[in-house]
This record gives structure tokens, C-alpha cells and sequence, in this order.
């Protein structure tokens, strides 16, 4: 079923330049397919180091349908692939009911894409960024299933001020996606030396505000977000039932963006204090500890001519901030020095062939594995601290 | 220009609620009505009001309405290449909004006076 859907898809997308209206339900959609290779240290799949991997791609199908002047209802299906990620299975991203009131008060009912920094509500979507991925020193590919959307309700509105200008607020509560079979509760799986791991996340909320000042072009933004997620394990050892628990106190992103002519500037800031408590048996091993992880990217992109888009920028990011070379990570043996941090010069290129398709290159000078699976690197011992990587990518839309 | 469906009771508009609209941050008229965007592609109105008044190039205003519509945040304008088209849009669709090049008003759509 999913690869008849994927030939149907990349055969009546190209023919397709405009929104597909089905009576008075507007779709849209996409199919992108990609292509990772990196040095040293796999990354995102198993193979990347060996040739490369084409486990990589996305196909969405969007639907909006206008009822009456109050109601509008959305819903976005995906099936995507990276890795041992997804697997192409199909899911609802967002399905919602969005009412707004006025200018100053809406709500989203539903599942709704989590507001997360600038770009997480579109982490999926390949064609509405210039680069092949997010930053990861800020959008952690292992932490999507936990941010991508939530369950729940949303509540939005703008208000203005002419001295101020624009403020835009969301706030929400809900219940984060989960997924047993996510890269993340496997490398979870084998860094508690556990079996049979199920995640359940119990809330997740908070809150985005975005000011867009008297100033064409800047606008900052604030993210908080608190959330409890348990894991749920068997300890390989004692064979006695484990949870560890962990919540997000909170999740702290600064954002700013400024767009001048042909470029855009920006940078974000995330600061995740998260505290655990690990439990085997009725023993707990260790309770509300704290761990800071921090993140950082500043850079830039620059549209030489109508079609061509170029990127650069640089991230820095440590697991936790009072450990940035590794070494208590190291000292608890569930990782190695390495996974302490990761750095990066990042260097991407989009290309526009048409309306509705491009290309993309990014390449990637890499210190530290922090980003990297142990689900991939099942050697921690292997892990190499300088490595590069390779990622292209190509987008049909509708 | 800007014109609107011929029943469009506002009878002017400013920039900045004229920009509202084109960023999704206002989708209703006055009287609750929904207002339904339109884009008269390669059209000088259309480069000046996107580069000068929404702060975005063409292809940044592309890309931001690409991401309202998938992240489920708005339906982004309709766009069109001629005339006529648009034209026909707005006259048949209630809370249709649009702008123009034209030294005379179009038959059959509402003028509304754009303000400071």
C-alpha cells in the first residue's frame, strides 16, 4: 500500500502546479526524496557511512476545508522514512478544528503542530526551508516524536500596538505523539540496557510568543515548553520492571529572524533542563537529576538569483551544559566523551527548478557525535569526534 | 487598486490591515465574514505592495504562506496569472479581496480606498 501510494504520488505530482480542489476541500501535497552520506559516524540511518542511504523521504497529503465563516478544518497525512524512522508508515500530523473569534483569539481543537522556535511546525515540510535539515543543535531529529504534534487544544490571536508591533501568541496543552518504535525509544532501549520499552508521554504544554516590531523584516520569539514523558522498560539485568521518568522544566527557546532584501539572518537559542528519575524494581538509582541541554545556531541564507538559495550558519550543542566534554556521560557508561557535544559548519544550496520543484545540497563539517544514534552506532567505542556529511534532497509540491 | 466582491461593505482600508490579511493575521472582515486573498502574479502592484509594505521578497512571501498552509495555520491566496481570472474570482466569490494595476475601476468589484 505504501509504495503504490509513493509510485501514484511521484507520478500525478509533477502534472500537478496548482491546488487540487475536490468540491469544496482544497488539497495539497508534497513528495520529497532524499539521499545521506557521512564519514565515520552514522547518522539518521544505519548506513550512511557505507555508501550512503535513500532511507530518507516524505510524502504529505493536505486537506482545508472551509465550513461556513467560523470553521476551518485542516488535516495533513504523512508517510515518511529516515532511517529506521517511520518506516513510511502513515500518520496524522495535524487534524484540527480552527475557530477563530477575532484578531486577538482563535483556538485549534485537534491535533495541531507543536509551537516550538520558529521552524518546528514545518520540521517535516522540505520545501519551506532553504536547507536539507533543521539546525540540529536546536530541532533534534531523536526528539520528534515527542515535539512534532500534540493532542489537544491551542489557543492564538494577535494583538497590535503601533509603537510595539506585532505580538503573536499561541498557547497550548495537550498529550505529545509517541512512538515505541521511534529511533529515539530504541537508542533509549540500549542505553538502559532494557527490553521492551514503551513511552508514555503524559502532557505536554506551554506557550510561543512572536514580536514583529516597526521594522520590515525582524521579528523575536519566545518558547516555553514544560512536558512529562515516562519510559517503561524490563532491566536486561534483573529482569525487574524500570521507568524512568523525565520531564522538560522547562524547554526554553529564544529566536530571532531578520529578512533584508535578498538575505535572511537567523539565530536561535535552547536551553532543555530536564530532570530524571530512574527506577529498577521498587530501587531508585537516581532522583530529579538535573541535566541542561544547550543549543545554538547563528547564519544566514542568501537568494543569489531567482531560483538559487544559499545557507550558512554554525551550531553548537552540548547534551548538558555542566558536562560539555562528556565526561560524566562517559563516567555513567551509557555513552562515551564524544557524545558530549556537537559543532558544526553547516553549507546548504536550494535550487527552484520550477514552482513546484527543487533540489537541495548541504554538507556538513561535524566535532562530536552528540547528534549521532546509538541505535546506528551500536560501537560507542568507534564514535569519531571530526566527521562530515552529505545530505541531497529533492521536493515535487502541490 | 484594491478591489473586493461586489458586496464587500467596507469601503476602505488601511496598509496595515491590508498587511494583516496578507501575513494571516486577520482572516475575518467586520462583520465576520472570511476573507479569501488573491495574488495577480508578475504584476508591478503586486512586487511593490509584497516587497514594500509586507517586507518580503516574492519568494519569501511564497515560502511564509507555504508555511501557514502546512503547519495547518491558514489557506493561503489564490493566484492567478490573468486578468480575467481574477476578475472572475472576485466577482463570484464573497469576501474576495484583491489589488490591481488599472487607472479605471473594473466592472463588477467593489473599490475599496486604500489609507495610511
Amino acid at each position: 500500500m505504501k509504495i503504490l501510494i509513493q509510485i501514484g504520488l511521484s507520478l500525478i505530482l509533477p502534472a500537478m502546479v496548482q491546488a487540487y480542489d475536490l468540491g469544496p476541500v482544497k488539497l495539497h501535497g508534497f513528495l520529497s526524496q532524499g539521499y545521506i552520506l557521512s564519514s565515520k559516524n552514522n547518522v539518521h540511518t544505519d548506513n550512511s557511512t557505507s555508501g550512503g542511504s535513500f532511507k530518507f523521504n516524505e510524502i504529505g497529503l493536505n486537506g482545508t476545508y472551509q465550513w461556513r465563516d467560523s470553521v476551518v478544518v485542516s488535516g495533513q497525512i504523512i508517510s515518511r522514512d529516515l532511517g529506521d524512522e517511520g518506516n513510511n508508515n502513515l500518520y496524522i500530523d495535524y487534524l484540527q478544528a480552527d475557530i477563530q473569534f477575532n484578531d486577538w483569539f482563535g483556538t485549534r481543537l485537534g491535533r495541531f503542530k507543536t509551537p516550538l522556535g520558529f521552524y518546528n511546525q514545518t520540521r517535516d515540510i522540505d520545501l519551506a526551508r532553504p536547507t536539507v535539515f533543521l539546525p540540529q543543535s536546536i530541532y533534534i531529529e531523536a526528539y520528534r516524536p515527542l515535539v512534532a504534534s500534540t493532542t489537544g487544544g491551542l489557543v492564538y490571536g494577535n494583538l497590535h500596538n503601533d509603537n510595539i508591533g506585532d505580538i503573536d501568541y499561541e498557547l497550548f496543552y495537550g498529550v505529545p505523539g509517541e512512538d515505541d518504535d521511534s529511533c529515539f525509544a530504541r537508542a533509549m532501549e540500549l542505553m538502559l540496557s532494557g527490553n521492551n520499552l514503551t513511552m508514555y508521554a503524559r502532557n505536554i504544554y506551554g506557550g510561543k510568543l512572536q514580536v514583529t516590531p516597526p521594522i520590515n523584516g525582524l521579528r523575536f520569539g519566545l518558547t516555553l515548553t514544560y512536558g512529562d514523558t515516562d519510559l517503561n522498560y524490563t532491566d536486561k539485568l534483573s529482569g525487574l520492571p524500570s521507568r524512568l521518568r523525565g520531564s522538560s522544566e522547562p524547554m526554553a527557546i529564544g529566536s530571532i529572524e531578520y529578512m533584508v532584501n535578498d538575505f535572511t539572518f537567523a539565530s536561535e537559542y535552547m536551553l532543555n533542563r530536564q530532570r530524571s528519575t530512574l527506577k529498577i524494581g521498587g530501587t531508585t538509582l537516581h532522583k530529579d537529576r538535573l541535566t541542561k541541554a544547550e543549543g545554538f545556531y547563528i547564519g544566514g541564507s542568501y537568494r543569489i538569483t531567482a531560483k538559487l538559495e544559499t545557507t550558512l550558519y554554525w551550531e553548537n550543542f552540548y547534551r548538558d551544559k555542566d558536562d560539555k566534554h562528556g565526561k560524566k556521560l562517559a563516567a555513567t557508561g551509557v555513552g562515551v566523551e564524544v557524545q558530549g557535544w556537537h559543532r558544526a559548519w553547516v553549507l546548504a544550496v536550494r535550487y527552484d527548478i520550477t514552482d513546484w520543484w527543487l533540489v537541495k545540497a548541504e554538507g556538513q563539517l561535524i566535532d562530536g557525535a552528540a547528534i549521532t544514534s546509538p541505535h546506528y552506532n551500536q560501537d560507542l567505542s568507534e564514535l569519531k569526534q571530526h566527521w562530515n556529511s552529505l545530505a541531497l534532497k529533492t521536493t515535487f509540491n502541490f | 487598486m484594491v478591489i473586493a466582491h461586489p458586496k464587500t461593505t467596507v469601503r476602505e482600508i488601511s496598509q496595515h490591515r491590508l498587511r494583516q490579511l496578507y501575513l494571516n493575521r486577520s482572516k475575518k472582515w467586520a462583520d465576520g465574514s472570511s476573507v479569501h486573498l488573491t495574488v495577480f502574479v508578475d504584476q508591478p502592484a503586486t512586487t511593490v505592495f509584497i516587497t514594500k509594505h509586507l517586507g518580503k521578497s516574492t519568494a519569501q512571501f511564497k515560502r511564509y504562506w507555504k508555511q501557514q498552509l502546512f503547519s495547518g495555520k491558514g489557506i493561503p491566496p489564490e493566484y492567478f496569472k490573468t486578468l480575467q481570472e481574477l476578475l472572475q474570482y472576485i466577482r463570484t466569490t464573497r469576501g474576495a479581496i484583491g489589488f490591481i494595476d488599472c487607472d479605471a475601476p473594473p466592472k463588477g468589484v467593489a473599490v475599496i480606498r486604500l489609507t495610511e
